[in-house]
C-alpha cells in the first residue's frame, strides 16, 4: 500500500490524489463553468473572455476526472515530481488570462479616452453654436 | 491657446486674462481635466472657451482634447502652456513668432537654457530633465535642454504630427511626444523663458512625485524608437 511517506515523489504511483481531493477539485472545476455559463446567458461577460475561462474549467475538470494523465504529462516533460506541473499548468493558465484581461482593458481604456474627448468636443461645439462667444 | 487644467481655480483665471492681455485676438481653450473644484467656473468667468472632459482622465488626454479641438478648428498655430502660472503669458510671442517665421515647427519653452528665468527646480526634478535631456539629445543628436516643458509652440504640421502619435502619453507627454515629433521631420527649435513655481503647490503632472515617471518614460522613448522600425 503507497502512502505520501514511503516513497519518494519520483517513486509515487500515477495519479496519486485521494478521492476526497478529486471531488473537491471537481465541485472547482464545475463552479467555474457554471458560473461562466451563466454569465454566457446573462451577456455580462465578454465571449472571447468566457471561452478562456471555460478553457480553464475544462483543465481543472480534465485533472480532476484524469489525475494520472496529468502526471503522465508531467514525467513526459521531465518533471518528476508532479506538483510542480501543476504549478506551471496553474501559472501558465492564470497568466493567460492576465495576459488577455490586460490587453482587453486596454482597449477599453483606449475606447473610453476616444469617447470621452468626442463627448467634451462635442458638448463644447454645441455650446459654442448656443452661447455667445466668451468675452475677456 | 491651450491651458489643461486640473484643480487649477485658484490660478486659471489670471492665466487665461494674462493670455487675453498678451494675445487678444487669440481663441484661447481651457480644458477643464474633470476638475472637482470651480476651475471650469473660473476659466468661464475669465472669458476662456470650455473643454469638459467629463472625469479626470490625465494632462496627456487633456493637451491631445486641446489639439483635437485646435486641428478641427483649423488654427495656424497653438501654445500649450500650464494652468498652475508656471509660464509667462507674456512670453507667449517669443514661442509664436519663430513660428510665423517658418523657422521651427515645434518650439519649447525651456528653463535650462542660457538666458531663461528659473524657479528653484528640486534636485529631483532637475536630475530627472537632465536624463532625458541626454537621452533625447543622444538620439536626435542635438542638444535639447528641457525635454519636459509643458510651455510649446506648434505650427499646423507639428499639431498634425502629434496628433497622429498612436499612444498619445495620457499623463506626461513630454521626451516621447518630442522624440516621435523629430523622427518625424518636426523642426524643433527651444527659447529661454522665465518659470515660476507651481502656483497652487500641487503640480497636475506631479511626475516629481512619482518613482514610476523614470522607468515609463524611458520605455514610452524606446516604444517611439521601436514603432519607427515596424
Amino acid at each position: 500500500m503507497w502512502t505520501p511517506d514511503s516513497l519518494t515523489a519520483a517513486q509515487a504511483p500515477l495519479g496519486h490524489i485521494s478521492p476526497r481531493a478529486r471531488l473537491l477539485v471537481l465541485c472547482i472545476g464545475l463552479g467555474l463553468c457554471a458560473w461562466v455559463v451563466t454569465k454566457m446567458r446573462n451577456r455580462t461577460v465578454l465571449i472571447p473572455t468566457c471561452t478562456l475561462l471555460l478553457a480553464v474549467g475544462a483543465g481543472i475538470l480534465g485533472f480532476a476526472a484524469w489525475p494520472s494523465f496529468f502526471d503522465r504529462l508531467s514525467r513526459l516533460l521531465g518533471i518528476y515530481y508532479p506538483p510542480v506541473f501543476y504549478f506551471l499548468f496553474a501559472f501558465i493558465g492564470l497568466f493567460a488570462v492576465v495576459l488577455h484581461l490586460a490587453t482587453r482593458l486596454s482597449i477599453t481604456d483606449e475606447r473610453c479616452r476616444k469617447l470621452s474627448q468626442e463627448i467634451a468636443l462635442l458638448k463644447a461645439a454645441q455650446k459654442t453654436e448656443t452661447d455667445p462667444p466668451p468675452r475677456p | 491657446m491651450i491651458i489643461p487644467a486640473y484643480n487649477e481655480a485658484a490660478s486659471v483665471g489670471r492665466v487665461v486674462r494674462g493670455v487675453h492681455a498678451v494675445c487678444p485676438e487669440a481663441r484661447v481653450v481651457v480644458v477643464n481635466d474633470g476638475s472637482t473644484d470651480g476651475t471650469a467656473r473660473e476659466a468661464a468667468r475669465a472669458g476662456a472657451a470650455l473643454i469638459d472632459l467629463p472625469f479626470n482622465c490625465g494632462y496627456g488626454v487633456a493637451l491631445q482634447t486641446g489639439l483635437l479641438h485646435a486641428q478641427r478648428s483649423r488654427a495656424d498655430f497653438v501654445v500649450a502652456l500650464d494652468a498652475d502660472g508656471q509660464h509667462e503669458p507674456a512670453e507667449i510671442p517669443k514661442l509664436v513668432e519663430p513660428l510665423r517665421a517658418g523657422a521651427a515647427d515645434l518650439v519649447l519653452g525651456s528653463r535650462y537654457l542660457p538666458g531663461s528665468l528659473c524657479y528653484r527646480v528640486p534636485r529631483a526634478r532637475r536630475l530627472v530633465s537632465w536624463l532625458f535631456s541626454l537621452v533625447v539629445s543622444l538620439i536626435m543628436r542635438r542638444t535639447i535642454r528641457d525635454t519636459t516643458t509643458g510651455f510649446q509652440g506648434l505650427n499646423a504640421r507639428a499639431l498634425q504630427v502629434y496628433l497622429s502619435m498612436k499612444d498619445f502619453p495620457e499623463t506626461s507627454p513630454d521626451a516621447d511626444l518630442l522624440l516621435y515629433a523629430y523622427r518625424r521631420q518636426c523642426r524643433v527649435l527651444e527659447v529661454p523663458v522665465t518659470m515660476h513655481a507651481d502656483q497652487t503647490g500641487d503640480s497636475m503632472h506631479g511626475y516629481a512625485k512619482s518613482f514610476f515617471y523614470v522607468p515609463k518614460m524611458l520605455i514610452s522613448l524606446f516604444g517611439v524608437l521601436l514603432a519607427e522600425r515596424r
